[in-house]
């Protein structure tokens, strides 16, 4: 998979992945061993020049390891990849407190719940409201399939961190696996109001409004993929789901609250949509969304 | 490296300057001549000392970031990018096992 | 929330521009010029006060200043403003009399020091 590149471009590209927070493990175990024979060197760390990016590399490639079953050693191994980097850490970094949450998380990898509970537990005895500690607890219910635990431990920390955007992204992702939609959707909420202007928010609440159904809901989530389309033009995903949400409302359920905005919205979306996919996708595709508007057209205008 | 070597060069100008002045008015003192005024070199290399470290201090300041936020369209995807929660119970260590 | 996008823009192929700025990049270009007029404002106002200053010259020498470092930071900004600011008084007067007391303390220090003591 990792053509032949030269060792700066593989750096860089570890570099893309670390700053993007890409989950492209496989790769960066790849380019890591690419980049330690290219360069020749007797272990990772040393083919890293640069101290500052040497570390943030062997934590970027210690939890790669961690994905792909390098937590625990494989036959041959006296101790795993991922260990290994762990260790290096922990002797260049003795008091870190990132280093030891790096060492919870291998302690989870490896099935140690015990082992990664007490650390961060002794990591939130020094520090209260050590939010990495409190979030990979709720990481490790959510591990054990304890969904409902995971929640709480969460819906907790977010009621005195209201502005930890990841967590109420998490958060909701843990309600939606429940079919939980109404508390999903108020996560979202929260999220659009600390964040007004990034259009996924807005698309992710109209979605979980639009399967929740309902009149009020249809509509609220009408609203907010036009407000996704405005921030993000030529963005198929608020102009389908747009187009879908005008598609339901002008079904024979809600024929007493027809308005004109819904059949406005719905050409719009139409006509951008056929726009956009004439200009970037291919023919096969093209004709696919033509055929579905046709096929919509049939099923709702009744 | 430069900014900061201006900028101690613009000071040291500058309480150059000021003490060039002490010294000169102390002199009119005892000349009991008339103390309004600075000889023109004080004035010049007060000012350029002003203009060097005010210039140094622009130029050292990080540089000012775009507010346009670069066209960086937030990814649907992106968003589940949440490196702080992520579990390792899953099928990776069976998908991606060395062999 | 906001009302849904007028459908009339279906026409355009370019769609409207949405006024929006990435809060935390202003923050921090005002906090650095913040720090910047500090620092110029010491400069400034040492230079007025050993120039033996007075007065309404010595208000005047602050104007004077400001406009140069205004000059100084248009520069910084690579000559585009709007690319870093949501408005052009961000480089010329906000801050300004903000920096003015900072300016009349070292003045009227530098002075003391030098044509007084």
């Amino acid at each position: 998979m990792v053509k032949q590149q030269s060792v700066s471009q593989m750096k860089a590209r570890l570099s893309e992945l670390r700053k993007t927070n890409q989950r492209q493990s496989e790769l960066v175990l790849e380019l890591a061993e690419a980049i330690q024979s290219g360069q020749g060197a007797r272990s990772l760390a040393a083919a890293f020049s640069d101290e500052a990016e040497r570390w943030d590399v062997l934590e970027q490639v210690a939890r790669a390891a961690m994905d792909c079953g390098r937590a625990r050693p494989t036959r041959g191994e006296e101790e795993s990849l991922a260990a290994t980097l762990v260790k290096q850490l922990a002797a260049r970094f003795p008091e870190s407190n990132r280093v030891k949450l790096l060492q919870g998380e291998l302690f989870e990898a490896q099935g140690d719940w015990a082992g990664a509970t007490q650390l961060y537990d002794e990591l939130l005895t020094e520090t209260p409201n050590h939010a990495a500690a409190t979030k990979r607890k709720a990481v490790i219910f959510k591990s054990r399939g304890d969904i409902p635990k995971a929640i709480s431990v969460l819906a907790a920390y977010v009621q005195q961190a209201m502005a930890d955007y990841e967590a109420w992204v998490e958060l909701s992702e843990l309600y939606l696996s429940r079919g939980d939609f109404q508390r999903a959707a108020f996560c979202f909420e929260e999220l659009i109001l600390s964040n007004p202007l990034s259009p996924v928010y807005h698309i992710r609440y109209a979605e979980t409004l639009y399967t929740m159904g309902s009149l009020e809901n249809l509509q609220l989530a009408r609203k907010h993929y036009a407000n996704a389309c405005k921030i993000q033009p030529d963005d198929a995903r608020s102009l389908l789901g747009l187009y879908m949400t005008c598609s339901a409302l002008n079904s024979e359920k809600f024929i007493k609250q027809r308005t004109p905005i819904n059949e406005e919205l719905e050409a719009f979306a139409v006509s951008r949509l056929k726009q956009l996919y004439s200009k970037q996708a291919s023919a096969p595709q093209l004709e696919c969304l033509n055929e579905t508007f046709s096929k919509m057209a049939l099923t709702t205008s009744s | 490296m430069l900014t900061r070597v201006a900028f101690v060069l613009g000071a040291l100008l500058l309480f150059n300057a000021a003490y060039s002045t002490v010294q000169y008015r102390n002199f009119l003192k005892m000349a009991e001549k008339d103390q309004s005024g600075l000889p023109i070199d004080i004035v010049l290399q007060t000012l350029a000392a002003m203009v060097l470290a005010t210039w140094a201090i622009v130029e050292y300041t990080a540089p000012f970031k775009n507010i346009h936020g670069s066209n960086e369209r937030v990814r649907y995807d992106a968003v589940d990018n949440r490196p702080i929660f992520y579990s390792f119970q899953h099928r990776g260590a069976l998908l991606f096992k060395k062999q | 929330m906001a009302a849904p996008a007028a459908p009339g823009n279906a026409g355009n192929g370019a769609a409207e521009e949405v006024e929006r700025f990435d809060a935390t990049s202003m923050r921090f270009n005002t906090a650095v010029i913040g720090r910047i007029r500090t620092g110029a404002a010491v400069i400034s106002g040492s230079t007025a006060g050993i120039l033996g200053l007075t007065g309404l010259y010595g208000f005047g020498f602050y104007f004077v200043a400001s406009l140069l470092l205004s000059l100084l930071l248009f520069v910084k900004a690579k000559r585009n403003v709007a690319a870093h600011f949501s408005s052009p008084s961000a480089i010329t007067t906000d801050g300004l009399f903000d920096g003015l007391s900072t300016y009349v303390l070292l003045w009227t220090f530098m002075y003391g020091m030098v044509h007084v003591y």
